[in-house]
């Protein structure tokens, strides 16, 4: 007899005991809760909103682990879950603050531009990387970190997305294009 | 790209050679634009520059009390900062329905506080004036109708609720909008609603929703008279095969979970228990509908599909929650077996007099099944009350023929009205050579009967107008309310790019035919997600 638990949700995977869900929690936290957290912080823009967004993503990746098939696949499952919770904060962010965010300053102090002495400092370069995505729409955000920081193929970043693979391609061509625009802005490509 | 003409920039190609996306014919494309184009060539050196930069950007660890903090939140069973859609709002709707189930009854009656406003006619440029939905109809907690009952013969124009989904300042939210409010339900996964259905005492509502992010389904069942919210499943596939089912008594529902890798199960729901059970473990198999009840069990059609024919099972299910070893192969315990029927869609008479059916050579793919050669949609009446699924019946779409090369339908969406009577397809991927002008249009609703008269279920006649669905992206849903009404969940683009905030419009169509344009209702929320409607699983003898 096969029993099910009370409230088991229905997906492909078998049952397991909750020891079993707690180990492979364990691991992927293990492996993935540092890189999770720098592609949120990335995405967002801002050390204490990654952090709680890592923190959600995980307790929710452990409600849903029942829901993961196949631990081969858990980055593609671990990155989906934390770009939906970001974009569910990113959302509500949006609609709280919009016109006080850093986005919106930032797009608005072009001429604030450190000098080119400044550029050897690492971490204003990455402020004025960082400074350049953000003004990105956040598809196009996303994909673009998933693919020059994540080292992810347009394959991998589909599944994350829930796109085809056409559908990456072009829209990471689209991201490219913008991203060009902001990174002249911030006198990094011509 | 397959060719690059004089003067074209291959942005795409571009992109895609800094990560090895090309195929060898794209990557000589390429290299042979790339020696005569200047313009490319620097874009090529900023795209490969920016990679750089940004694949340097500094790895910022997490905070060192990320770890307690994570397993501070499991163990508590709740988020350390609660989610803003579980803040103190929710619990107030909650509250409100525990208020309603003191007063032990539910009883809403239909729109008629809601702002429908009648913006224009078929054909008609301009508004006209307000109508007045008076309340007609209700529902209360009693049993349903038993076989020996009087078949549903009113019908109504309004829905009796909608689900809502808005993003606003401060939050985004789904809620259940009826004549008595608005009840926020406490989904975890937020996106847009797509499908929902009433039980047939009123008290159930099993919806889905669309992942805007991810493209994948949740489903859940909400209990309106408390805000009990049980998931279904959780991100699976959308696929126009599933349906949510419910026993003619309410007392099971009977789903589909679509995983993502395309392997489908049939599972059981079962409201009294507020507890789910797997009936089938086979992944290929689909919930079709139920056929028929007595006190302890019900007979419930499940298909299995398979690459060539389908078939379908009719099995005895329990109508109380047990421990069960769900089938390998529902061909076991069959008590009757319908080989090439796939999804029988039986009519909500009872009993059932007619059932949809789709035949044809099925095929998987990343998405899910669908028709690849021969796919057909039949209509099938009852015999001395045994359907003949494989084989009887006439097609429902009357003049379309099945091409040569098997071109056909890959899918469709189909609905009854519960009145058994009327019924809608929509979303029809025809592969053949269409009819005419456009027929059959995967933008557009048709909307039949049975009993016409007419001899004939579908022909391009019984497309809806096509003013009805103007401006519309995509019909998302389609309920329908017994007679000539239907409810149209139809999404637009009017969020102009701003992915946040997706727009439907709920239209109510009074339909009419011949020269007659149909009637046509909007809710008037502007700029959110309204839809899908709901209406009665079954109608009220008339008095």
């Amino acid at each position: 007899m096969l029993s099910i638990g009370l409230g088991r949700v229905a997906t492909g995977r078998p049952a397991v005991s909750a020891a079993q869900d707690r180990a492979i929690f364990d691991r992927l936290f293990e492996e993935y809760s540092s890189p999770i957290h720098n592609y949120v912080l990335r995405m967002v823009g801002d050390a204490d909103r990654a952090a709680d967004i890592t923190q959600d993503t995980f307790i929710k990746a452990y409600r849903k682990l029942d829901t993961l098939t196949d631990e081969t696949s858990a980055r593609a499952w671990l990155y989906r879950i934390a770009t939906n919770t970001a974009i569910d904060e990113m959302r509500r962010r949006r609609w709280v603050s919009p016109m006080g965010s850093d986005e919106e300053r930032h797009h608005e102090r072009p001429d604030e531009r450190p000098g080119p002495e400044a550029q050897v400092i690492g971490g204003m370069l990455d402020e004025r990387i960082q400074r350049a995505l953000m003004q990105l729409r956040p598809n196009h955000r996303q994909c673009l970190i998933l693919s020059d920081l994540e080292d992810m193929s347009a394959q991998q970043i589909g599944e994350v997305m829930g796109l085809s693979y056409g559908a990456v391609r072009t829209l990471l061509c689209r991201a490219r294009g913008e991203m060009r625009r902001q990174l002249t802005v911030e006198g990094l490509v011509r | 790209m397959s060719f690059l003409r004089p003067g074209d920039h291959p942005d795409e190609l571009l992109s895609d050679s800094l990560t090895g996306d090309l195929t060898d014919v794209e990557r000589a494309q390429l290299d042979a634009h790339l020696a005569m184009c200047p313009a490319c060539r620097d874009t090529l050196a900023a795209f490969a520059e920016q990679r750089r930069l940004v694949s340097g950007m500094r790895h910022v660890p997490p905070p060192r009390d990320l770890g307690p903090r994570v397993r501070a939140g499991i163990d508590s069973r709740r988020f350390l900062g609660p989610p803003w859609w579980r803040r103190p709002r929710a619990l107030v709707g909650i509250g409100a329905s525990l208020a309603s189930v003191a007063a032990g009854v539910l009883a809403f009656v239909v729109f008629s506080n809601l702002r429908f406003s009648q913006v224009a006619e078929s054909g008609s440029p301009q508004a006209t004036s307000t109508a007045s939905s008076e309340a007609t109809a209700s529902l209360d907690a009693s049993p349903a109708p038993t076989a020996s009952a009087a078949p549903p013969v009113a019908a109504d124009p309004n829905p009796v609720g909608a689900l809502v989904y808005t993003v606003e300042m401060p939050e985004a939210r789904l809620e259940l909008v009826t004549a008595q409010g608005a009840e926020p339900i406490p989904v975890e996964s937020h996106g847009t609603p797509v499908d929902a259905t009433l039980s047939p005492d009123g008290d159930w509502v099993a919806f889905s929703l669309f992942g805007e992010g991810s493209g994948l389904v949740d489903s859940y069942a909400y209990r309106i008279s408390d805000g009990t919210l049980v998931p279904l499943t959780q991100q699976g596939l959308d696929s126009p095969f599933l349906r949510f089912v419910w026993s003619p008594d309410g007392r099971v529902l009977a789903y589909t979970a679509l995983a993502q890798d395309a392997s489908a199960d049939v599972w059981l729901f079962y409201p009294g228990a507020e507890t789910t059970r797997q009936l089938t473990q086979s992944g290929t198999a689909f919930a079709g509908s139920f056929d028929g009840s007595d006190e302890s069990s019900a007979r419930l059609w499940v298909s299995v599909a398979a690459e060539s024919n389908a078939s379908s099972y009719r099995l005895t299910v329990p109508l109380t929650a047990g421990d069960w070893v769900p089938y390998d192969d529902p061909s076991t315990d069959a008590d009757q077996t319908s080989d090439g029927a796939f999804l029988p869609m039986l009519n909500p008479t009872i009993p059932a007099s007619q059932a949809a059916v789709w035949r044809g050579e099925m095929a998987r793919d990343e998405m899910g099944w669908h028709f690849a050669r021969g796919g057909m949609l039949y209509m099938v009446p009852a015999v001395d009350g045994t359907f003949d699924l494989g084989g009887g019946g006439e097609q429902v779409f009357s003049s379309l023929t099945i091409q040569q090369n098997g071109a056909a339908f890959a899918s469709a969406r189909f609905e009854w009205a519960p009145d058994g009577d009327g019924f809608a397809v929509w979303d029809t991927q025809w592969t053949g050579t269409e009819e005419g002008t456009g027929f059959p249009d995967p933008q557009r609703v048709y909307f039949g009967h049975v009993g016409d008269g007419t001899g004939e279920l579908i022909t391009a006649a019984q497309a809806l107008d096509a003013a009805d669905t103007a401006g519309a992206t995509e019909v998302v849903d389609v309920a329908l309310g017994g007679g000539q009404y239907l409810a149209l969940t139809l999404r637009t683009d009017a969020s102009q790019g701003n992915e946040f905030a997706p727009v439907a419009n709920l239209v109510l169509i009074t339909r009419h035919t011949g020269a007659t344009p149909d009637e046509v209702m909007a809710y008037g929320q502007d700029g959110v997600w309204n839809g899908p409607a709901l209406y009665p699983a079954t109608l009220e003898p008339a008095p």
